[in-house]
């Protein structure tokens, strides 16, 4: 597996954890307000990448999340930036 | 309001921008702000640091002596004398008043300051202590011992809006005759964790506070308490007491939505207002200010302007509408009490506070939010609101004294 | 209060069942739910073992909730599914709570240091504030006419039925769910037996001469309160009547605590119109706390002295619920006045009341009359008390 591909598998399970269904039920180009996925959870979820990837996500950028692409964009870029 | 008319008749405050009622009002009018770098913890790894304290306090000797808790019911008490001296009620002949107390978080000053001795400790019998020692209700009852008061003591923890409750409920409970007077507390000290809080929820500004203005950053944390006294306009006017103004209306309502985040069109707000109205057996063209809610984050301002252009109506667009958050940060529990009293002293004065830090307009706060200038006009009635966590929300309807 | 405000369902979790039903089977068994160690906290309590709240509540976020939220919204769809006919918008919430979130207090706290200020999650703040366990009640059911907390520590459940009943008094909604609810915790209950607060010992019993404290328990338990009218234009079976209550701060200690109690006890009967000799049972607060046992009895003796009639202490099986005790106590009243029965006490218990003056069957027997009083607060320096009818 590349690390991008754990990367999205990781993220998805974050992602899946907090909206209470199977990984397999989060695709990856999944929209999360589809995903049944509120404001609370959108910054729960943020919380827990943020935590896991030892990032810092900024403001602006989670205003603009809607779907799980963004998400992986945004791990990337900021772990990128880490290292 | 049914049975007996409320009636404010003494005031106290502390706040981050003055700890008497002319201080603070000076402030509001000349727009001295209470941000600054925080002191009250070690703010060192926290990504932003500004917010509203009171700083040091005295609490005189005979005072402490009363009280059974920490910083929260300090402020509380230090509010509290000042009301109830302004009023001037014989105190000992009328002892079985209420005391009604707001909050948000209570007393957890102690307990984080046991922490931050041992922030890498577990949490240990000691540090849980200060909490259990401390529950929420001990503020009332501290409140109460300064006067031997022996009536009610009611503690309504409504987070941001608790203060508004405090003086509604007690205003409640002097128009149905079950207290012959009632003093309403909103109080809260400043916590590390509401502020660690509030920035992981992402609502908290860098700098400054700008209600209803584009591009707003979010709020700032503040801290202080209000407190008035409430008495039936009758008992007022036998003894002579010089009236603030009436409680005429005390609006609820719950937006039963989100726990952090209010109702997108302000469904709740609106129905909050109307309530407050109607039972102050007036309409909103008899309203000739609003104290706003007015956090300074996206959402509160957003959904505020549209309940309040819901319940004016074409008026909504020009009724003045103001915050004095800029100023004093989100003092929590204490805000909705600050602000009736900053709505009382409105009115005394003649003079509409400003919003303070407006740069722009946002179109979708589609209101008259009174920016950076204050305005006089005659001011008989004011609809103070307050909203909070949970989708708790109070609007309190204020008529001047001689209306 | 006029009134007066009639009961028209009920909702309960409980360290005894998540029924009315469940619970008065648990006192007539007389057995309490104490434990001297358990999963959940290695002390002896009285926690509700097993309680799974996504099993109540059919939504995405339960178990981010506090726990009592968790009890209490848990209870408020007890209690829902007996709600017909109304319109949630005009339906109010009034919650007691003595600890509220205490608990996600000392977690918040704590994760934002192991953690860091940065990455703790930020929707544990939430469940720290105390008024948020009613306001996810809300958001559960859509309850929106308005919502409020209250915090009367131990006395919390009864103090919510009373603002409850101003507020229905003021047009406020046309039915309120309104009772009590406060959660078990590991750092709590440690806390409180290290002071000597909690008893250590699962064996101890209220009025038992050994008493060594309360033992720690948790709950919810809510109702729908409205006026008589609204509840027959509901089709809603009356469930008891709630004919008047006081809630206040008192001396904890000594002859001028008993006499206040007593003298509250006196003007409610005044008030409601009901004399001494009208009332058929006692609902105790007593839990085990020796001091405050003896006061509770010394109370009673004052006010009814040879005309005691027969008591429950609920406390004997359930523990010390705290803000969820005075509802728990209704709860116990309405079962007994519609089933007309006293459920008997632990023998320690009956034969520690009878010894104070007090009269704890140590058999079930008959109600002989439909008028309960239900007290609150004993051991501390808060006392409240209801009277409800049939």
């Amino acid at each position: 597996m590349t690390s991008d591909e754990k990367l999205r598998r990781e993220v998805t399970e974050i992602v899946a954890e907090i909206a209470e269904k199977s990984p397999d039920e989060v695709s990856a180009d999944a929209r999360l307000a589809d995903l049944g996925i509120d404001s609370l959870d959108g910054l729960r979820i943020v919380a827990a990448v943020e935590q896991k990837y030892r990032i810092v996500i900024e403001e602006a950028e989670i205003a603009g999340i809607r779907t799980m692409q963004e998400i992986f964009g945004l791990v990337r870029k900021h772990s990128a930036e880490v290292e | 309001m049914y049975g007996a008319r409320p009636s404010i008749t003494g005031i106290g405050l502390v706040t981050p921008i003055g700890a008497d009622r002319q201080s603070f009002w000076d402030a509001l009018v000349q727009g001295r702000s209470g941000a600054r770098e925080i002191r009250s913890f070690d703010a060192s790894d926290l990504p932003t640091r500004i917010g509203c304290e009171v700083g040091e306090h005295e609490v005189p000797p005979p005072l402490r002596w009363a009280l059974l808790g920490g910083r929260c019911t300090e402020l509380a008490a230090l509010a509290a004398v000042q009301a109830v001296e302004e009023a001037g009620i014989d105190v000992r002949r009328h002892a079985d008043a209420a005391v009604v107390v707001g909050t948000t978080m209570g007393e957890v000053t102690q307990f984080e300051q046991n922490r931050a001795a041992h922030p890498d400790r577990a949490p240990s019998v000691d540090d849980v202590r200060s909490l259990t020692r401390r529950p929420l209700d001990v503020i009332g009852r501290s409140v109460a011992r300064i006067w031997d008061l022996h009536g009610a003591v009611l503690s309504v923890p409504a987070a941001c809006a608790a203060g508004a409750y405090a003086i509604g409920v007690a205003a409640s409970l002097v128009a149905r005759g079950d207290a012959p007077w009632a003093l309403a507390v909103g109080c809260e000290a400043f916590s590390r964790m509401a502020f660690v809080g509030f920035s992981r929820m992402r609502a908290m500004s860098p700098d400054r506070c700008r209600p209803f203005s584009l591009g707003r950053p979010g709020l700032l944390l503040g801290e202080g308490a209000g407190a008035v006294v409430v008495e039936p306009q009758e008992a007022a006017r036998a003894r002579g007491a010089e009236v603030w103004g009436h409680v005429d209306g005390f609006g609820l309502s719950c937006d039963a939505y989100h726990v952090t985040g209010p109702h997108p069109r302000g469904a709740g707000a609106t129905r909050a207002m109307r309530d407050a109205l109607t039972r102050a057996g007036v309409g909103p063209e008899d309203v000739d200010y609003v104290n706003a809610h007015g956090t300074g984050t996206a959402l509160n301002d957003k959904t505020e302007s549209l309940a309040v252009r819901a319940v004016f109506g074409e008026r909504g667009a020009t009724v003045p509408v103001s915050s004095i958050k800029a100023l004093t940060g989100h003092m929590m529990g204490a805000a909705g009490a600050v602000e009736a009293i900053a709505s009382l002293l409105a009115m005394r004065h003649s003079t509409i506070p400003p919003t303070w830090n407006w740069e722009a307009r946002d179109p979708e706060c589609d209101i008259d939010c009174v920016p950076n200038r204050p305005r006089e006009a005659r001011l008989h009635r004011v609809l103070s609101n307050s909203y909070a966590f949970g989708g708790n929300n109070a609007s309190l309807l204020l008529t001047a004294p001689e209306a | 209060m006029p009134g007066p405000w009639v009961i028209t369902a009920a909702g309960l979790i409980s360290a005894a069942g998540d029924h009315p039903d469940a619970l008065f089977s648990r006192l007539l068994e007389a057995r309490s739910v104490a434990t001297d160690s358990s999963d959940s906290v290695p002390f002896a309590a009285a926690p509700i073992l097993g309680f799974d709240p996504s099993s109540y509540l059919r939504r995405k976020g339960v178990k981010h909730l506090s726990r009592t939220s968790q009890l209490a919204c848990a209870a408020a769809g007890k209690l829902q599914d007996d709600l017909r006919d109304r319109n949630d918008t005009e339906v109010g919430v009034v919650l007691g709570t003595g600890w509220s979130s205490l608990d996600t207090i000392v977690r918040f706290e704590h994760e934002a240091h192991t953690v860091g200020p940065r990455f703790v999650d930020p929707s544990l703040f939430a469940e720290t504030v105390a008024n948020v366990p009613a306001g996810q009640m809300s958001i559960f059911f859509g309850w929106s006419a308005h919502n409020v907390t209250v915090a009367a520590g131990p006395t919390s459940g009864l103090e919510a039925l009373l603002c409850a009943a101003e507020f229905l008094d003021e047009g406020r909604a046309s039915l309120i769910v309104a009772g009590g609810g406060d959660e078990l915790n590991f750092h709590m209950l440690r806390t409180l037996q290290a002071d000597g607060l909690a008893s250590r010992s699962a064996a101890s019993l209220p009025l038992a001469p050994d008493s060594s404290g309360p033992i720690g328990g948790e709950g919810a338990c809510l109702f729908a309160l409205e006026a008589e009218r609204s509840a027959a234009s509901r089709g809603a079976r009356v469930l008891g009547t709630l004919r008047g209550g006081t809630s206040r701060p008192v001396e904890a200690a000594g002859e001028p605590g008993v006499k206040q109690r007593a003298d509250l006890i006196r003007r409610l009967l005044d008030d409601v119109g009901i004399g001494a000799d009208e009332v058929g049972l006692l609902v105790l607060s007593a839990n085990a706390e020796r001091a405050g046992d003896l006061r509770e009895a010394a109370v009673l003796v004052d006010v009814f002295g040879k005309a005691m009639p027969p008591a429950l202490a609920p406390k004997a099986v359930l523990g010390e619920t705290w803000g969820a005790a005075g509802s728990l106590a209704v709860a116990a009243a309405l079962q007994s006045i519609q089933r007309r029965v006293v459920p008997p006490a632990p023998p320690p218990t009956a034969a520690g009341g009878r010894e104070l003056g007090l009269n704890l069957p140590t058999e079930a027997q008959p109600l002989q009359v439909d008028c309960a009083l239900i007290l609150d607060g004993a051991g501390s320096s808060r006392f409240a008390a209801v009277v409800l009818t049939r």
